[in-house]
């Protein structure tokens, strides 16, 4: 009986020691594989998990610079922390300016007020100046008519001349101003890359400066000037009104990323301009890209 | 026949000891040799960069932009580095959202933008080291990675908060690298490291976590080259005559 449990005890006592040389490989593999902190060399056989991902499609024209970033990280790529301090101040002013706005829609408010009290002044004033004008327009109604009869005569004269010269200005503002989506000196033709919304706002012959719309076009850079707030859009600008955006002209001293199609570069004083349909833009460097500042010229 | 089977069983326990004991002893060796730290990988990878007066190497870069609309895309760009210690680098990028060079001679620094044959050249301070803050201070860009290429690449990378983790033994183009991860307030850096020698940044990410969607940075580097050639030529920027020089403006908010 205790020959037996001799026995026993040294068979179990090998079993475990021939498991334990066995599997020390694997336990010695599994500790460098997970483990955080440590490096071993020697056999690389670790379990890595991996999510596969496939690189397909090829590099086109170009990312479009149309298409514009809320965040871009274009000029970054280093372990360091001042951008980041500028994306969070740039998040700081986005909030003084949504206050300055509320600010300037109560003072727009308190405006309506005194200009309604100024109309019912002015209502009682003009009573006033009405009657005196009546009599006056009596003695210069009887002068005009006499300078009239004069003026015709020249008149005639100089609408034949005018016809030739409108006939040549207007060949030449074709040629000087660019209907490529552009500025075409009293507002703009609608940038192709607007699609329908073009139509769908009601832009059918042209953008004319001081139409309204409800709606932002289908791409757009919100610029500053200061603290005022424009839309670009491919050359054109917008100026938010409460909810709705006015077409305005280009705002002297506004900074965008890329210009519309067919401008013209030149050169003035060792100084780069483009001409876009007669609105001038320098050419700059900021956060390492080149930008257009619209500038009088 | 018992005896015989106590004999077997001695013979066995005996081999079995001098098989383990062997074992075990390689193993505590190979441990002394190459067991170590992720903060003393770290080290050596800087280490290593930090005694090489000069150096090439080049970047494949993919970057995310989050649109206006919300959807976040990724851009490319490829760019190739040349540094020589401590005051000059020159690097050529081109991306998907243009091209430019950039030249630092240790007095001035230019970018030059070769689609509009523009560039701008500045004063700069005399020292890498100075200029990597410089210009994205001043300027409001970076030479990508060239917080790696400065004096002492790893004093930006070890203001981490936490230590850095090792992460694994992962892949970067079908070979294993040692895989750390580095965590800040504003950015989560991590690298992949050569288990050869001497050890190289193979791979680059940083993730702008405190961005809206958390736009990454990511850079694979290749080819780097401790003998690069370098002429007269190399760190200045020679305006031919159809070139432009425009000012910069101030950084963007």
């Amino acid at each position: 009986m205790k020959n037996l449990t001799k026995k026993s005890f040294i068979f179990i006592f090998t079993i475990v020691l021939i498991t334990v040389t066995i599997f020390s490989d694997a336990v010695y593999a599994g500790r460098r594989g997970g483990g955080g902190g440590s490096r071993v060399s020697g056999s690389r056989s670790g379990s890595v998990n991996r999510s596969s991902g496939s690189r397909s499609g090829s590099r086109g024209g170009g990312a479009s610079p149309r298409v514009n970033s809320r965040t871009s990280v274009q000029n970054r790529g280093n372990f360091s922390n001042s951008s980041q301090s500028r994306q969070v101040n740039r998040s700081q002013n986005q909030g003084d300016r949504q206050a300055n706005r509320s600010q300037n829609q109560t003072n727009r408010s308190q405006n309506q007020g005194d200009r309604q009290a100024n109309r019912t002044q002015n209502q009682g004033n003009r009573q006033d100046n009405r009657s005196n004008n009546q009599s006056n327009r009596q003695d210069n109604r009887n002068q005009i008519q006499n300078d009239r009869q004069d003026n015709r005569g020249d008149r005639q004269n100089n609408r034949n001349e005018n016809i030739n010269n409108r006939q040549n200005n207007r060949q030449d503002f074709v040629n000087d101003n660019w209907y490529g989506g552009g500025w075409y000196g009293r507002g703009y033709y609608a940038p192709t890359g607007w699609g329908a919304w073009t139509a769908a706002v009601g832009f059918t012959t042209g953008v004319i400066l001081g139409a309204t719309v409800n709606s932002l076009p289908p791409y757009y850079d919100t610029v500053y000037v200061g603290s005022t707030s424009y839309i670009y859009s491919d050359g054109v600008y917008l100026e938010p009104v409460n909810d709705s955006y006015t077409v305005i002209s280009p705002p002297v001293g506004v900074v965008v990323s890329y210009l519309p199609d067919g401008c013209t570069v030149f050169q003035e004083n060792n100084v780069q301009y483009y001409d876009c349909g007669g609105i001038y833009y320098q050419t700059f460097y900021q956060n390492g890209s080149t930008v257009y500042q619209v500038v009088e010229f | 026949m018992i005896r015989f089977r106590i004999f077997f069983a001695l013979i066995i326990t005996i081999t079995t000891t001098f098989i383990l004991t062997e074992k075990i002893q390689a193993q505590n060796d190979d441990n002394s040799q190459s067991l170590i730290t992720s903060e003393e990988l770290l080290n050596q990878v800087c280490d290593f960069l930090k005694s090489k007066e000069s150096f090439g190497v080049e970047m494949d870069i993919t970057y995310d932009n989050l649109l206006n609309s919300g959807s976040k895309v990724q851009y490319s760009g490829y760019q190739s580095v040349v540094v020589k210690k401590p005051s000059f680098l020159q690097s050529n990028y081109i991306g998907d959202q243009g091209n430019r060079n950039f030249y630092y001679d240790g007095k001035t620094f230019t970018l030059f933008s070769p689609d509009f044959n523009v560039f701008s050249t500045q004063n700069a301070p005399s020292t890498l080291d100075e200029l990597v803050n410089d210009i994205e201070e001043q300027y409001g860009f970076t030479v990508p990675m060239s917080n790696l290429f400065i004096n002492n690449p790893c004093s930006v990378l070890l203001k981490a908060t936490e230590k850095p983790l090792f992460i694994g033994s992962n892949l970067v183009n079908r070979k294993e690298t040692d895989h750390l991860l580095i965590v800040t307030d504003d950015w989560d850096g991590q690298l992949w490291v050569s288990q050869d020698d001497p050890p190289l940044i193979l791979k680059a990410i940083i993730t702008y976590k405190n961005l809206p969607n958390s736009p990454q940075y990511t850079v694979l580097f290749s080819n780097w080259n401790f003998e690069p050639s370098i002429t007269n030529e190399t760190f200045k920027f020679t305006p031919n005559k159809d070139t432009t020089q425009i000012e910069m403006l101030p950084p963007s908010e």
